[in-house]
């Protein structure tokens, strides 16, 4: 039986991350640039990484190591949010980056690939450590993870662990059949399924919040809570990447992913321990759930939507369909609002009330808990009149936790008006996270590559977790596929297509506006 | 004379002031274009000086911490002086993080007390605490121990936070914060704090099964450190590493080499030895401006590494990370009581 080490001081000491090489797949990308290099620098700049780290980076455009530097650079200076670049951290962090040309896929790559990762060993000692990081075509996953199976790259003295970016399939069969090619090369704990909304502290303070309180906890229930909204608003449209998204739309890019994986968070059980399979096994238990809709019951519970040319503040807007790239007839939803129900002694009859689309008044991603007004009214019925008990007004009590951007929480609730009379107002009680703490959130990637270099999955998605939420979506998507949309239905700039609200109202509900 | 009410008052002036247009009293660029202030508070942090030290570097190292630890600071400033002397100011620690347009400011009261009137403090301090979050008493002076007073300042507290590298022998160090550790009062030292890169580096470099193997039969420790007796940070590290072993089933005997020397090391090197041959070692070569070069040798192999003297705010922000107890620190402070 392995030793412990008697001198370890987890308490003081810091979490050391092991030597290691990661290889970027789709160096030459937007992710890479935007998000990935950004966050590896920032951590880096936190003394985070252990000195002797590689990064490789792929892709087909020859270029030298040096003209990769430079080019990461520049998108590090462009992209890193809340810092600036230190020319000093920049150059030790520059040494440990490479790069090499190869076409994923033809073999030789991989090949090529395995010679470079021992020279690299050599010259840095990584430890035969590796790190695949996923930022291709989605329809290049099983190709690389084949390659690196059949070039013996997927097992190794050192560890081995793949990082797949979203999205897992286009549907549930499609998703276990990248499983099970995955599967043939790397084993589940090693596969990471990267869902960047799981990353994001505020999403991760949902368990502080919940499991790290006594007081919501006891209210968190069919008793207590009347409804829940949870919105992923976007104020820009497709951004010249219509082609890539008509073929996803807002049910698949947001929903099937981000939005259900929050939503799990919100509803799932208290897990016993933060380990991470026990967390994994709750947001997995809850997925399993959700009720999957008969194909008579994805009209009344699913909305879909796409915008239409719109004048914002003086500038015209095009529609979704005079997108570059996107075909004129599009069916593609970019807006979807969905009621989902959980069939469980907790949540059974609270509607879930989830929504995403492009081209919405603004950005924000929050989570309203409604909760169920007092039994009895003692201020009267909201009519504002003394005979009808002083003014009081019928505003709910809500819970907002707030993912972006001004991550917080608030709760409202009504207080009397300062004054003669009973008049009542409702109040917001705001915890907002810059405030409390001062100090910078790391961004969502810092956080999930931090974990998956340490070997920590928990806010990654597990299989069983992915093919929950295709299983809830699919009947919407095979439903909507046989439909003919009368799009577009809702402007640019507005709150989405009145079929939405119509939706909410049938429940005696309305969409919060944030 | 200082009234609680009349600093409770100055408080709330003070933030109707910060909140005006014209911005936060001590920001920068704020005025004008102000955005609102955040006030943020985590915990109360009482901080007792000797005022005859470094106020700014008091100042410097509070306003570091509060953006990772907001909170209403308290300092006490120990006048050393016959004339009885209380009285008090507040203001505002005010910053603007990197890419926001609000301020966030944190209250800072400042009392200053002669050694005579230091009993009268502590119910001055107890209205001014903030309620339902922690309060954390940084005693800087070691002499403030000795005071009358002091007693009630450590009972508001639930952690106490000394250095006793400003207590004047070992023995009355050790006494003091082990009399201090009480089941609802936790103890630090920063002086303790100092000694974690060190540990940390004799973690990492027995970090393999074999070596680990070897620790079993480890049968004796030597501590090298300055000064006609062992010094608190020798008895530390000689403690753990006593306390740590046991863990593994092994009791060596201690041996102290103890030397004077003129740089500011209390502590210059260690040796484990076992019987089949095994040695650890590691050992100071030389002092490099704010660190130390040190040798850690294992069984023939040498790795060098520079270890840097940690500032007094690295080592508070160390405290201030640890909300619970520290059960590694509080087997050590037992045990180095004893060891000599």
């Amino acid at each position: 039986m392995p030793l412990d080490n008697p001198f370890q001081d987890p308490l003081r000491f810091e979490r050391k991350l092991p030597e290691c090489a990661v290889v970027i797949f789709g160096a030459n990308g937007d992710l890479t640039k935007r998000k990935l290099l950004p966050a590896l620098y920032r951590l880096a700049h936190e003394r985070r990484l252990p000195p002797g780290i590689a990064i490789l980076g792929i892709s087909r455009t020859p270029m030298s190591d040096d003209e990769f530097r430079a080019k990461m650079r520049e998108s590090v200076e462009k992209f890193i949010e809340d810092s600036d670049v230190d020319p000093a951290i920049w150059s030790a962090f520059a040494q440990g980056l490479f790069y090499m040309a190869g076409d994923v896929g033809d073999p030789q790559c991989y090949r090529d690939l395995a010679a470079r990762l021992q020279k690299i060993d050599a010259e840095r000692h990584t430890c035969c450590n590796a790190l695949f990081y996923l930022s291709t075509q989605p329809s290049q996953y099983a190709t690389v993870v084949r390659g690196l199976g059949e070039a013996g790259l997927s097992k190794g003295p050192g560890w081995r662990r793949v990082i797949i970016e979203k999205p897992f399939g286009h549907d549930l069969a499609s998703a276990r059949q990248l499983s099970d090619e995955v599967h043939e090369h790397f084993d589940e704990h090693a596969v990471y399924r990267i869902d960047h909304y799981l990353g994001k502290e505020t999403v991760q303070n949902i368990l502080a919040f919940r499991f790290g309180n006594g007081i919501f906890e006891p209210l968190w229930d069919r008793r207590y809570i009347d409804h829940i909204q949870i919105t992923g608003a976007e104020s820009i449209g497709v951004e010249g990447r219509g082609a890539y998204y008509q073929e996803a739309g807002a049910l698949r890019d947001m929903i099937q992913n981000h939005l259900l994986q929050v939503m799990a968070t919100i509803a799932m059980e208290p897990p016993s321990t933060f380990l991470p399979n026990t967390v994994r096994d709750e947001r997995a238990k809850l997925l399993r759930s959700i009720r999957t809709m008969k194909p008579d019951e994805v009209k009344d519970n699913a909305v879909a939507g796409q915008y239409g040319p719109a004048r914002i503040g003086g500038q015209e807007m095009p529609g979704f369909r005079q997108e570059k790239g996107v075909a004129p007839e599009s069916q593609t939803d970019t807006y979807a609002a969905v009621t989902f129900f959980v069939d469980n002694w907790r949540w059974a009859g609270v509607p879930f009330y989830i929504r995403s689309g492009k081209h919405l008044p603004k950005r924000v991603s929050e989570i309203a808990i409604e909760f169920k007004a007092a039994p009895h009214r003692v201020f009267g019925d909201g009519s504002g009149s003394r005979e009808n008990g002083g003014g009081a007004t019928a505003a709910p009590n809500l819970l907002i936790l707030r993912i972006q951007p001004e991550e917080g929480i608030s709760l409202k609730f009504v207080s009397k008006r300062p004054g003669a009379g009973m008049t009542l107002r409702p109040v917001s009680m705001d915890f907002n996270y810059g405030s409390s703490f001062g100090e910078r959130s790391p961004s969502a990637y810092e956080t999930l590559l931090l974990d998956a270099l340490i070997g920590d999955p928990t806010l990654y998605s597990r299989q069983d977790m992915v093919e929950a939420s295709w299983a809830v979506v699919e009947p919407i998507m095979q439903a909507w596929s046989k439909v003919k949309h009368d799009f577009p239905n809702y402007a640019a700039g507005s709150w989405g297509p009145k079929a939405s609200d119509e939706m909410l109202a049938r429940h005696g509900h309305e969409w919060r506006k944030p | 004379m200082i009234n609680p009410e009349k600093i409770l008052k100055e408080l709330a002036d003070l933030w109707i002031e910060t909140a005006a247009p014209s911005g936060p009293p001590s920001g920068s660029n704020a005025a004008g274009e102000s955005s609102g202030v955040l006030r943020a508070c985590a915990m109360t942090m009482l901080v007792i000086a000797d005022e005859s030290e470094d106020p700014l570097g008091i100042g410097e190292t509070l306003a570091q911490l509060m953006k990772q630890h907001p909170s209403r600071a308290i300092v006490i400033r120990l006048r050393n002086s016959p004339e009885p002397w209380l009285e008090s100011r507040v203001f505002a620690q005010c910053w603007k993080p990197f890419g926001s347009r609000q301020h966030i400011c944190c209250e800072q009261i400042e009392i200053t007390s002669s050694d005579s009137r230091l009993p009268d403090v502590p119910a001055v301090v107890l209205p001014l605490v903030v309620a339902d979050l922690p309060v954390i008493l940084w005693c800087r002076s070691g002499r403030a121990t000795e005071l009358d007073g002091f007693r009630e300042l450590e009972a508001l507290a639930q952690k106490v936070i000394f250095d006793s590298a400003s207590f004047p022998d070992a023995d009355k160090a050790l006494s003091k914060l082990l009399d201090a550790s009480l089941p609802t009062t936790r103890v630090a030292d920063l002086a303790w704090g100092r000694l974690t890169r060190s540990r940390e580096l004799i973690a990492q470099t027995v970090n393999s099964q074999d070596l680990l193997e070897s620790l079993r039969r480890v049968d004796e420790v030597r501590v090298r450190a300055r000064g006609p007796q062992p010094n608190v940070p020798a008895r530390y590290f000689a403690a753990w590493l006593a306390d740590r072993l046991a863990l593994v089933g092994s009791f060596p005997k201690l041996e102290w080499d103890l030397e004077e020397w003129d740089e500011h090391l209390s502590l210059k090197g260690v040796t484990l030895k076992g019987p089949d041959g095994f040695r650890f070692s590691a050992e100071v070569k030389e002092t490099v401006g704010n660190g130390a070069v040190v040798d850690l040798k294992v069984d023939g192999r040498v790795n060098r590494v520079v270890l840097l003297r940690p500032s007094e705010y690295e080592l508070l922000l160390q405290e201030l990370s640890i909300p619970g107890r520290d059960a590694i620190y509080e087997a050590a402070l037992r045990r180095a009581a004893t060891v000599t």
